[in-house]
């Protein structure tokens, strides 16, 4: 059915990169749902706090370095500094939770972890809103305003930052998985931890590294969403981690590249598709939709796709 | 000293108690194998040596050093291969990234060792980028021994290495453990054809219900008039 | 799509489908319902007399936000309703302020009603937020427990869904019925917008507040040009800015806190240096300038509150800070509160009776009471109409601007 677009072409493309913007951060996170799901066949429940602890790692590294006092190139250096501090408490957070909430479980059955990761989840929030009181902290504001673009196409310095910055972590983590040796052995502990184990691997090893991976994005997702959301509280994660499962079963769970594009395709869908939406007759669904769209997406997928909208067979991943 | 040395090793899984406290060893520079019907615990015996499952009991010592108590990925670093029964292919990595992780432990320069693999399976050479979950059931096989030479065990396990092939396949495989052999690694192998497992080992152990219940050279037990009732099909 | 198995996948498709209208209706906007004004009729209030043992104090509930992000409105409030009860005593008996925390939220209001309930207070300053008033006003009807709000401006709580007004309801501050069109009003005379685009919490606050000025509004000639719903906690208005970038309207009115008036401000700033911004008391906070930095400012404001200019408003300014280290106009609704707590104990005063050596509370005429207050309190005048509606005052919403970081408060 051809609907004429009502609206002009700025809407759209700027539409178009508020997508790609929550998509990338989406995408980023669900690396990790998809990454532990391959390794261990478990839900990493607790992976939106990860993600959390990591943007608050990041806002204390900032105003430790001078918050909103920082000026000029040295801004620069402040971020880098943050998304390190970022990643390095994501990944303790998650090496911590991996040895202590879900090894010992490694062969119980599966609702054991999934509950235990749960319970990790609701902890680690529950924590961090004690400790703020539950008040949302602001992220220094120093990221330089502006945009660039020619005509309708225009995107902000802080979007093309995150795009970008995702887009690299993202293939960075891609040849690591393609082309290193650990992530051979990954792919091998994925496929049969048993066999992967005859080859020398060390199992537990490579999947603390897994979790150690997935975490480092998390981690720089953290920041990424400080610098352009600028708040942020201790229940942060719950509903980017939700979306980014979303993303990670859309792509089919277990397949990183489906994770990356199932990132892309719900955030589109939240922007670009709701709007679309709206130009049909009669329909205006207001931003508040956003969640009832990507919900509607994941039960559908469950119903129809289980495996994914891009999978062909049932087993393929990396 | 042999090389391998297992001494009333029980193993099992859950109740069953499928290896029953057996002893055998192998020297260095052999092909010893073990033949069994069906269920009798030789894929059992070869998962407890490499640490798959944990042996129940006994001692198991590779090269002077007690492994009983080890981790697979740990006894593979001490030159101890292990090829599954199945092959254990992983068939989402390419046929290379199959070879590249049998040589896993290792950080030396590989190529010597996969012109060696290229040379005894010039099949594979000609699939390297292809996945390993494509390739045909012997090609599979080759692949699997190919891949654990790349570790450069000294002692390899085979656990079944001609079931579901062709004859001329079996051939192939068979001529193909003699050549390792020659090579200077030595082998365990669990066969169900008896027969051809018989003519290559130096000497063999039969496997009954957990039990080795007869031991000696290859040469012995294929003229045994029990063995030859009930593994080479006469009588 | 549709292969084989077509006709079962349309029905898990239409299946799918009235899952997301059901999600949708829970959190979509509510049905209006807009007052009749005029005739009253009450539900049954389940009043009862209670007795307060010798040595015991007379509780008085409070429920709002005491941790969150809405903290920073629900604790002044707090200090400042302890204040009024302080040194107190009624026939002997002192006055124990039993505070719990609701989050600001339906469920928060409805939990805190239940555990207050259970204490046996004999009446309750709050909720503080609309959303949580209209989720607990059943259960302080059915207890006939009289409450009175501070800050609950919502049209909904003096125009309930179903018709019958609440007896135990009552407010000290003004309903929205006057802030919106006031707030209208500003817009268009004062402010010259022409067209608005109007942003909401999906909360009876918000959009309650949204009804409001919408509708005032456009009566005042005013086009709202787009408007668009958010949940509390909300951080990502990207897509909400994009659509107020397309529509290019002279002002943007936003109905709710601060908790998402930072972010949103912070946002829409990056993108739009100019464009007006107004909204109402739940952003009046100094929490909104802490949090917005620079990009408050110029940003317009509304209290439904009058210009304090009386002496009460002095000398309850004075002791406030004094007391609580707290500036007087730090956070809204402070003096409503004391002004709230004060109506509940100066009717306390006149109903409470010694039996026994016990202390007798009659609640029908508590509120009866209460209801008859006439109150030249800190927050202005104070008169109950029969919806419980403060018609005291006189000039009942003031408005500001954020300038060099500080609320100035605008002639009118
Ligand atoms: N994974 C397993 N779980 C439970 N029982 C097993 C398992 N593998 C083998 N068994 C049992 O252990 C016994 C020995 O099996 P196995 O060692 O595989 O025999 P073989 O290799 O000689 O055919 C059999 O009775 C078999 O049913
Ligand atoms: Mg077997």
């Amino acid at each position: 059915m051809p609907v004429a677009l009502t609206l002009s072409v700025s809407f759209w493309s700027d539409q178009f990169v508020n997508g790609l913007t929550t998509g990338s951060l989406y995408a980023l996170i669900a690396l990790g749902y998809t990454m532990v799901y391959g390794v261990l066949k478990m839900i990493n429940f607790a992976h939106g706090e990860v993600f959390m602890l990591g943007s608050f790692a990041g806002y204390g590294a900032l105003v430790a370095m001078g918050g909103n006092e920082l000026s000029g190139p040295v801004i620069a250096l402040a971020i880098l500094g943050a998304v390190i501090v970022a990643m390095s408490a994501s990944v303790s957070a998650s090496v911590v939770i991996e040895r202590l909430a879900y090894r010992p479980l490694r062969g119980a059955p599966r609702l054991a972890p999934l509950i235990s990761a749960i319970g990790v989840s609701i902890f680690l929030q529950y924590l961090v809103l004690e400790q703020t009181s539950a008040r949302a902290k602001f992220y220094p504001d120093i990221f330089p305003r502006g945009s660039i673009g020619a005509g309708p196409f225009e995107i902000t310095y802080i979007q093309l930052f995150l795009i970008a910055s995702s887009v690299a972590m993202m293939a960075l983590l891609y040849a690591v998985i393609q082309r290193t040796r650990l992530g051979r052995a990954i792919r091998a502990v994925a496929e049969n931890p048993t066999n992967a184990s005859l080859m020398g691997v060390d199992v537990n090893r490579t999947i603390v590294f897994v979790f150690i991976l997935g975490a480092a994005m998390a981690g720089v997702a953290g920041v990424l969403y400080g610098l352009f959301f600028q708040t942020i509280r201790g229940s942060m994660g719950f509903i980017p981690g939700i979306k980014a499962f979303t993303a990670a079963v859309l792509g089919g769970i277990g397949s990183i590249p489906g994770a990356m594009a199932g990132g892309y395709v719900l955030g589109l869908a939240e922007t670009v598709g709701r709007e679309l939406l709206n130009e049909l007759p009669g329909v205006n669904l207001g931003n508040q939709w956003r969640d009832v769209i990507a919900f509607t997406l994941l039960v559908t997928i469950l119903i129809f796709r289980p495996t994914g909208i891009f999978a062909q067979r049932s087993t393929t991943r990396a | 000293m042999p090389l391998l040395d297992v001494r009333d090793l029980r193993a099992g899984y859950g109740a069953i108690l499928a290896v029953k406290g057996i002893s055998l060893h192998v020297d260095e520079g052999e092909i010893v194998t073990l033949i069994g019907s069906n269920g009798a615990g030789k894929s059992t015996t070869l998962r407890a040596i490499s640490g798959v499952i944990r042996p129940r009991g006994g001692e198991v010592t590779f090269d002077g050093q007690r492994i009983d108590r080890l981790q697979p990925h740990a006894i593979v670093r001490l030159g101890l291969s292990h090829v599954p029964e199945g092959r254990g292919i992983f068939h989402s990595l390419s046929v290379y990234e199959n070879l590249l992780m049998g040589a896993y432990t290792r950080g030396d320069a590989l190529h010597d060792d996969l012109e060696r693999v290229y040379r005894l399976f010039p099949r594979l050479k000609e699939r390297l980028r292809q996945p390993g979950g494509t390739l045909s059931g012997g090609e599979q096989q080759m692949l699997a021994i190919g891949r654990a030479l790349m570790a450069r065990p000294r002692l390899l396990l085979l656990d079944e290495p001609s079931m579901g092939l062709s004859p001329v396949l079996v051939e192939t495989i068979f001529e193909t453990i003699q050549a390792i052999r020659r090579e200077g690694a030595t082998v365990l192998l669990v066969e169900q054809n008896a027969l051809m497992a018989l003519e290559i080992a130096d000497r063999a152990y039969v496997l009954e219900s957990g039990e080795i219940t007869l031991a000696g050279t290859g040469a012995e037990l294929s003229r045994d008039d029990s063995v030859r009732r009930a593994y080479l099909g006469e009588g | 799509m549709f292969g084989r198995k077509g006709r079962s996948r349309f029905a898990w498709l239409l299946l799918a489908a009235s899952f997301a209208m059901v999600l949708a209706a829970a959190c979509g906007g509510d049905d209006d319902d807009s007052g009749s004004g005029g005739d009253v009729t009450y539900g049954k209030a389940g009043f009862k007399t209670v007795e307060i043992a010798a040595g015991q104090p007379i509780k008085i509930g409070y429920s709002g936000p005491l941790s969150g992000d809405l903290k920073g409105i629900g604790e002044p409030i707090l200090k400042a309703i302890e204040l009024a009860a302080k040194d107190k005593t009624i026939k002997g008996h002192s006055i124990q302020i039993v505070a719990k925390d609701d989050l600001c939220s339906a469920d928060g209001g409805a939990s805190a009603a239940t555990q207050l309930l259970q204490e046996g207070v004999v009446a309750v300053v709050g909720p503080i937020c609309s959303g949580a008033v209209v989720a607990a006003q059943p259960q302080y009807e059915q207890a006939g427990i009289t409450h009175v709000s501070p800050s609950s401006t919502a049209h909904k709580p003096t125009y309930p869904d179903r018709g019958q007004v609440f007896e135990t309801f009552l407010r000290t501050t003004y309903s929205d019925d006057i802030q919106g069109p006031a707030q209208a009003k500003f817009a268009i005379q004062t402010l010259g917008a022409k067209t608005a685009y109007v942003v909401y919490d999906t909360d009876a606050y918000g959009t309650g507040l949204r009804d409001a000025f919408t509708k005032a509004y456009e009566k005042e000639g005013g086009k709202v040009v787009g408007s668009e719903g958010f949940e509390k906690k909300q951080t990502d208005f990207k897509a909400i800015v994009t659509n107020i970038k397309n529509a290019k309207p002279d002002l943007v009115y936003f109905a709710g806190f601060y908790s998402e008036a930072t972010p949103f401000i912070k946002q829409l700033r990056a993108e739009m240096k100019d464009v007006k911004f107004l909204a109402g008391d739940g952003v009046k906070n100094d929490e909104f300038i802490k949090g917005a930095g620079a990009d408050a400012e110029g940003a317009y404001l509304s209290l439904p509150s009058p210009v304090y200019t009386g002496e009460a408003y002095k000398t309850f300014g004075d002791l406030f800070e004094k007391e609580t280290g707290i500036k007087r106009d730090a956070s809204p609704f402070v003096a409503e509160a004391y002004d709230a707590a004060t109506v509940i104990i100066r009717a306390l005063e006149k109903v409470a009776q010694e039996k026994d050596g016990k202390l007798v509370i009659d609640l029908k005429k508590l509120n009866e009471e209460i209801r008859k207050t006439e109150l030249d309190g800190a927050s202005g005048k104070i008169k109950f109409d029969a919806r419980g509606e403060n018609v005291g005052g006189e000039t009942p919403v003031s408005l500001f601007q954020v300038k060099n970081g500080a609320f100035e408060q605008l002639k009118q």
